[in-house]
């Protein structure tokens, strides 16, 4: 694993240090390695990302370069071995996606879209659609703050033109 | 405020596509921003068991959102089907995706009694890549034609015959992956698989006994798991194998491991290494080897690989299957020659559940003993007795290490 150190600037102006085998988890970070747009004195600015949100992006890049580099090392794990590695894997993102606010998980969605971070992606949209799951459109509007811009007239008539989905 | 709606719309449609299609389709009266999005959302999963309501209604949901579902490309349909389903229903719903480039398709049906899937699911799926059938019959067909599918899993199917699988298969020109489990009377005597573009092959038999004859010369991956059959033949040397898998209780495996000697991870559990070792191969490339320690022969069958296998880097035991109690254990015999492994490449050797049997601590001596580059040893005891374990564990820290750098981890 390269020790590679590099730096990455939030919009707000502050600054972080991230091994560079984390920050490859980002694919456009990765990018801008590969075609060496990156000067080894001088951070990565990051336009779109704050200060309190990007540190929690290199905390999820930190946490899985760590899991990459032990399948690695355990390659003929067994399959008990194998879950409960995964079983770790799934309690680390279930707290840290539950020690966040909806609002800061929006955040980090946005983030991780512009940073184009596939795992980190997959996992705020689940956490999102497990806020959907199951639940009434009232119960997701309330959880949400959807407004409801139909009239009760419109609404009723979608519910009816659309029984079979509402009945 | 409505973070949620003002998302980009692909992050949206992602977020619906992680969502079980009657979650997805209510969104629709969320509010304005909502009301079509529904109908763009590229994988759709249908569970008859979800939220629990009759089939009538169910069906009914199914046919209305497929219907009205507009994504120029579907990605992904998933039924799950445990209730009244018949062929009828999944012929239409087949048919209503027809033109929708459909790349994932996922039946399983959740039911003593098996579905007759429909006719159509062999020639309108052209652009299909996924197919994974569970628990369904298979009719017989004249014409089949899979040109883009690579992933082919059938789970507990029922088919018309040897001959269909054949077919299936060999209108699938592209197939890297392909799942076989089967299921008892699933009139298959002998199960042909000739597919020069395989990588990853693997088979459960259960309680089935028939055989198995595969022709695959490009296969990677290869995991046979609780075959039983009398037979398993291979036509052609399988020269890029990488990694196996072998848990067969059939005796003749020689021409089987014959002809994976290119593999680098092997896991075995065979019963008998006079029929089913062949003499004379030498597994060149391998690195790892796992050893199921199940089978009264597991101890001449390590002695072989250990012989044969001159860069072997890991090895660890593990008891996969419970012992029979009525078969003797094996005894340990000093070979007469050092492995050439043990010398010049071994570097860790781990044992799950391990007991402290005779045999066991001869091998791990002898390992130990000879083991020129070993760096590690993990021992894992079968036992939680306290007293039990510590006792193994003054009996090994007690054996002479012949690599000065060998760690003993014990737990």
């Amino acid at each position: 694993m390269s020790s590679n150190m590099i730096m990455l600037k939030s919009s707000d102006g502050a600054s972080f240090e991230i091994e560079e085998a984390a920050a490859r988890k980002s694919k456009i970070i990765a990018n801008m390695i590969e075609v060496e747009c990156v000067d080894e004195d001088k951070a990565i600015p990051l336009q779109n990302v704050t200060g309190n949100i990007l540190a929690l992006v290199i905390e999820y890049c930190n946490k899985h370069i760590v899991d990459d580099d032990d399948d690695v090392a355990t390659e003929e794990a067994s399959e008990e071995e194998e879950e409960a590695k995964k079983k770790k894997v799934d309690d680390w993102e279930a707290e840290f996606m539950n020690s966040m606010s909806l609002e800061t998980m929006f955040e980090l969605l946005l983030a991780a879209n512009y940073l184009n971070i596939k795992s980190l992606i997959d996992l705020v949209c689940q956490t999102i659609a497990n806020n959907i799951k199951d639940k009434t459109p009232e119960e997701v509007r309330k959880i949400f703050s959807i407004e409801n811009d139909f009239t009760p007239e419109e609404e009723e008539e979608i519910r009816k033109e659309n029984a079979w989905a509402f009945g | 405020m409505d973070r949620l709606s003002q998302l980009p719309e692909a992050l949206l449609l992602k977020i619906l596509s992680l969502l079980p299609a009657k979650d997805v389709v209510l969104t629709m009266v969320l509010s304005k921003r909502w009301e079509l999005l529904w109908m763009l959302v590229p994988k759709l999963v249908y569970d008859d068991s979800y939220q629990d309501f009759e089939y009538g209604r169910f069906s009914r949901f199914v046919d209305r959102s497929l219907a009205l579902h507009e994504a120029p490309v579907l990605d992904a349909l998933h039924f799950n089907l445990g209730k009244t389903c018949g062929t009828g229903d999944i012929r239409v719903w087949i048919k209503t995706v027809d033109k929708r480039c459909l790349r994932e398709l996922v039946i399983e049906i959740d039911n003593k009694s098996r579905v007759l899937l429909p006719r159509s699911l062999y020639t309108c799926c052209e652009t299909l890549v996924t197919l994974k059938l569970n628990n369904a019959v298979l009719v017989d067909v004249t014409s089949l034609s899979f040109p883009s599918l690579k992933n082919l899993s059938l789970v507990s199917i029922k088919y018309p015959g040897d001959e269909l699988i054949i077919m299936l298969l060999s209108s699938c020109p592209v197939l890297e992956d392909l799942v076989v489990k089967r299921c008892a009377n699933d009139n298959v005597t002998i199960l042909n698989v000739r597919v020069s573009s395989l990588k990853c092959f693997k088979i459960t038999n259960m309680d089935v006994d028939f055989g198995v004859v595969i022709d695959a010369p490009s296969l990677e991956c290869l995991d046979i798991v609780e075959y039983r059959s009398e037979f398993c033949v291979i036509e052609n040397s399988m020269t890029k194998i990488v990694e196996a898998s072998v848990c067969i209780s059939c005796a003749q495996t020689q021409q089987l491991l014959g002809s994976i000697s290119s593999v680098e991870r092997l896991y075995l559990c065979i019963p008998s290494a006079k029929n089913a070792y062949p003499v004379g191969s030498v597994f060149d490339c391998l690195e790892r080897l796992t050893l199921c320690t199940c089978e009264t022969v597991w101890l001449d069958l390590l002695m072989c690989v250990l012989r044969d296998s001159p860069k072997l880097r890991a090895l660890k035991f593990v008891q996969d299957h419970d012992l029979r109690p009525h078969e003797p254990r094996p005894s340990w015999n000093e070979p007469i020659a050092v492995p050439e492994c043990l010398l010049t490449s071994l570097e860790t050797l781990e044992w799950v559940k391990y007991e402290g049997t005779e045999e066991e601590k001869e091998v791990v001596a002898f390992i130990l003993r000879n083991g020129s580059c070993l760096k590690k040893v993990t021992i894992s005891s079968k036992s939680t007795d306290l007293d039990k374990k510590l006792e193994m564990l003054k009996e090994l820290s007690l054996l002479f290490r012949r690599s000065p750098t060998c760690q003993l981890a014990f737990n």
